[in-house]
């Protein structure tokens, strides 16, 4: 990044391939359907260019990238709600089937396709700053500091917001019938 | 779910950054520029207009004063405001996302406070330069003049910060923004503490405070975007 940050564009390809799979997944986490996310993604990318020269040696461009991701999508967000536009049906991004299961009776088809559309309604739900702590602590493996840097809060506030998410994730799966301590129905 | 980006994504990236041109110019150069130029700007614009208005250089710290001492105090801390909210306003950090939103909302909300306590709890000046026949100048009770010299000063200034941190701000750039306002009114009110010798509480307030409010929310309202990647 810091070649790239001095100018060589010949290096881009080399940090397209570093930073696109960690990026591209956190745009799927945020972005409410797979379009929306390659839009993300592809801004991001295009962002990142023109802000390069604001790049600081030594940072970790991922989490500087995280939070032109995150600008971008909140920017997007903004401009949707001012300007609503009615879509048909789109295959939301959490809908394609993660949760690998074992047994592929057809009960625990239904069972895990259940799962799935309750996690991705109770996603979707709760609040973008809830979401985004949770997918940053839990699913990047960021730390406390890093993630409350890349959002721009404090740490007890990134930690609040991840709990709550947990939570709500929680008690959306407990109720669809999920128990953390083993999968069979309550 | 996909969790790699499809193939057909690059191109179009590639496209897309090949044909859109990105500065090289370090941000770290620009915030160095932007230190060096905002105080050497400050002090011109105080030195000409004083000396066009006053027929002195600066006529706030000579006519007037109440005690040298505490000229000198306040002048100093008014410095260090001016310079320590450009710097916090500026700071990139290590992570290269600034500093935290606390610090930034602290920022935006003693600037103004703690200029007002500096200047107008006990005002350095008596208030006997508001009458006409000891400068031979006109002090409107309202500071228009004053009001006119903190634009000349903060509209620059801004115009350099925003500048110097143009698309650096990923995170809270709308806080960032009021930030860069408050520091650039810190310029300001520095300026026309030693641009003017009013002791007018009316005038202090609406000649030297405000601007420094005004240009805090200009800050918020008009640098985001620019701040923005």
């Amino acid at each position: 990044m810091e070649r790239y940050a001095r100018g060589e564009d010949r290096v881009f390809e080399q940090l397209y391939g570093l930073l696109a799979p960690r990026l591209y997944r956190f745009c799927m986490r945020l972005a409410a359907s797979a379009a929306e996310a390659d839009d993300c993604f592809q801004e991001t990318f295009l962002k990142l260019h023109r802000a390069r020269a604001t790049y600081v040696a030594g940072a970790n461009p991922l989490y500087w990238a995280f939070a032109i991701a995150r600008s971008v999508y909140l920017s997007r967000a903004r401009y949707w709600r001012r300007r609503p536009e009615q879509l048909g049906a789109t295959r939301d991004v959490a809908e394609a089937g993660e949760l690998q299961v074992q047994d592929t009776t057809p009960e625990a088809e239904v069972t895990a396709q259940h799962l799935h559309d309750t996690l991705a309604c109770e996603l979707s739900r709760m609040s973008e700053k809830n979401r985004v702590a949770y997918i940053l602590l839990r699913e990047e493996h960021l730390t406390a500091r890093e993630a409350a840097a890349v959002l721009g809060t404090t740490m007890e506030a990134v930690k609040q917001r991840a709990h709550r998410a947990y939570q709500s994730l929680r008690a959306a799966l407990n109720t669809a019938g999920w128990s953390e301590y083993g999968n069979d129905p309550v | 779910m996909a969790t790699i980006p499809s193939e057909r994504l690059y191109p179009r990236i590639r496209a897309a950054v090949e044909a859109t041109p990105a500065a090289t110019t370090r941000t770290r150069t620009r915030i160095f520029a932007a230190l060096a130029i905002v105080p050497l700007l400050t002090a011109a614009v105080v030195l000409i207009v004083s000396e066009v208005v006053y027929g002195q250089p600066t006529a706030g710290l000579r006519i007037d004063v109440s005690s040298v001492v505490a000229m000198l105090t306040i002048l100093g801390l008014l410095a260090a405001l001016a310079v320590a909210s450009t710097s916090f306003a500026l700071w990139q950090g290590r992570d290269g996302l600034g500093i935290g939103s606390i610090s930034l909302v602290s920022i935006v909300a003693l600037v103004v406070p703690v200029y007002a306590a500096l200047t107008v709890l006990r005002p350095l000046h008596s208030g006997a330069a508001d009458d006409v026949a000891l400068t031979g100048v006109a002090i409107s009770p309202w500071g228009l003049r004053c009001l006119f010299v903190a634009t000349l000063v903060a509209v620059p200034a801004l115009v350099i910060f925003a500048a110097a941190l143009r698309r650096a701000a990923a995170v809270s750039s709308s806080l960032r923004g009021a930030a860069l306002g408050a520091a650039a009114g810190a310029w300001a009110g520095f300026a026309v503490f030693v641009f003017c010798p009013s002791g007018n509480l009316q005038h202090l307030l609406v000649g030297h405070v405000l601007p420094i409010a005004i240009f805090t929310l200009i800050g918020a309202v008009a640098l985001t975007r620019a701040l923005r990647p």
